[in-house]
């Protein structure tokens, strides 16, 4: 996924100057993983579309005003990325009421195993929702997506030992979520 | 409480139940991709058009060649490159207008792939779509070779796409479509914007918008066919795309002078292809059109590389 710093900053020189065969391959490269993403969190396909653009909305925002990044691109836009999910987040928990009288009523037209999945993977994801959303991120980058402390590190703006001992007051406080639902 | 290692494993296992993701629906990735490219595509002119002049560093060759014509036009002008610079601001009813048209052509001929040229043909579309806004707001009369202009630029556009291979075609199809979709709402507006205004003008200017919103509307036709069929597309742009009413635009003679009742022609003709572009031995492989071999045929398009339009005297 992730280019030779070079090739990246090249690639960002281009992006600053709004040429679209870069911008393109940047959409190409990291749409796919910020959708995945999105859609793990947030566990709607439309949603997590909306995310996408919205992200790579900012990010031209950025290059527009002339503060895009110069390199960690993907630390860049998935920082972005995360600040949205954890916006609809907010506005879901708003919502919560009637979210959760459509849950109930969508529940009931699909298989008992299916809602019974349905249900885990919301109580999961409720449970992400509760963490700060520093804790969010570092379980979520690590655990789905598979990231090493230092590329989290980098999305954080963090140093690595602030990054672990995010990670573990996370885990805690999964567990004891995830736990008390279980 | 438990160990690190038992708390990672435990909440690990239960984030197995929300990792696996349903395919992406491709219509909404693609339709994503295209509006992000057009945001893009649209955005561009603005920054571009500040900057395109001093941004060759990395092309040895280019900015020989523009040092040196700077160095003419400096002796010309008396004002180097500030006056192609002022140029850019100008409007087809304006001196230095022939100047920014000229450094249109000549920054095309630097993009180095198809698609990068694709990329400057559309955003100087979207320059003629601004001029034609600008012109409806003072009330000027739309010069009909300005909608000629925007034309040859679309098919200049769509003859790169045919030249590309499958799936540069698609993306560089996609967005010239969200272009022309976007500039044919734009049309209805600025129409809507010249009846409000009601200037002298305004039956003159509308009727030009209608002319060019059709054109935009055929040309997007052709986009979308393009998406759906490659060959067919690649067929049509080797006859040269066939738009019905349409005219062949007619670049002016090359005979140096450039000039119409003594004032300078502010529609140029279309620089020859950068160095290496026309090896293709394709009947159509250059995207500029070809002068026509009779300069009054009119009312029926393409005659293998026509790009329609009004057609210059």
């Amino acid at each position: 996924m992730s280019k030779p710093v070079s090739d990246e900053q090249n690639l960002l020189q281009r992006a600053s100057r709004l040429e679209t065969q870069a911008l393109a391959e940047i959409y190409d490269t990291h749409s796919p993983g910020i959708y995945r993403y999105a859609m793990r969190l947030l566990g709607d396909m439309t949603l997590a579309e909306e995310c996408v653009a919205e992200t790579f909305v900012r990010f031209l925002k950025s290059l527009q005003e002339q503060r895009g990044p110069r390199d960690n691109l993907q630390a860049f836009l998935y920082r972005i990325a995360h600040n949205l999910i954890v916006d609809t987040y907010r506005r879901r928990d708003q919502e919560k009421a009637s979210e959760l009288s459509d849950a109930l009523r969508s529940e009931a037209d699909v298989p008992e195993e299916e809602a019974a999945r349905h249900i885990r993977q919301e109580e999961i994801r409720k449970a992400i929702r509760r963490l700060t959303p520093d804790q969010q991120l570092v379980i979520s980058l690590k655990y789905l997506e598979e990231w090493s402390n230092e590329e989290i590190a980098r999305t954080l703006r963090k140093p690595i030992g602030a990054v672990k001992a995010l990670q573990h007051r996370a885990l805690r406080s999964m567990y004891r979520l995830l736990k008390e639902k279980s | 409480m438990k160990e690190p290692q038992e708390l990672e494993k435990f909440v690990r296992q239960r984030l197995e139940e929300i990792r696996a993701v349903p395919p992406r629906d491709p219509h909404m990735a693609s339709r994503g991709r295209a509006q992000f490219l057009s945001r893009a595509v649209s955005a561009a002119p603005l920054l571009r058009q500040k900057g395109w002049i001093f941004d060759f560093r990395k092309e040895r060759y280019a900015m020989n060649v523009l040092l040196s014509i700077l160095v003419i036009a400096g002796l010309l002008f008396g004002g180097s490159a500030t006056v192609v610079g002022a140029a850019q601001d100008d409007l087809p009813n304006e001196p230095l207008y022939a100047l920014k048209t000229w450094s249109e052509d000549f920054s095309l001929q630097l993009q180095n792939s198809p698609e990068a040229k694709v990329d400057r043909l559309m955003e100087l579309t979207q320059i003629r779509i601004h001029e034609m806004t600008q012109l409806t707001e003072e009330g000027q009369p739309i010069p009909d070779q300005l909608r000629v202009r925007l034309e040859k630029h679309i098919q200049q556009a769509l003859q790169l796409c045919a030249q590309m291979d499958d799936p540069a075609m698609e993306r560089a199809l996609l967005q010239v479509r969200e272009q022309l979709v976007l500039q044919v709402e734009e049309m209805t507006q600025l129409q809507s914007r010249a009846r409000e205004q009601a200037f002298p003008t305004a039956q003159q200017q509308i009727q030009i918008m209608n002319q060019t919103q059709t054109m935009l509307q055929q040309r997007l036709e052709v986009a979308d066919e393009g998406l759906q069929n490659r060959e067919l597309f690649r067929e049509q742009a080797q006859n040269g795309f066939q738009f019905g009413q349409e005219e062949d635009f007619v670049p002016p003679e090359e005979d140096g002078n450039g000039e119409q009742n003594g004032q300078p022609d502010a529609f140029p003709s279309e620089p020859s292809p950068a160095p290496g572009e026309s090896g293709n031995p394709s009947p159509s492989p250059d995207p500029a059109p070809n002068p026509s071999p009779n300069p009054t045929q009119g009312g029926h398009g393409g005659n293998g590389n026509g790009s329609g339009g009004g057609g210059k005297p």
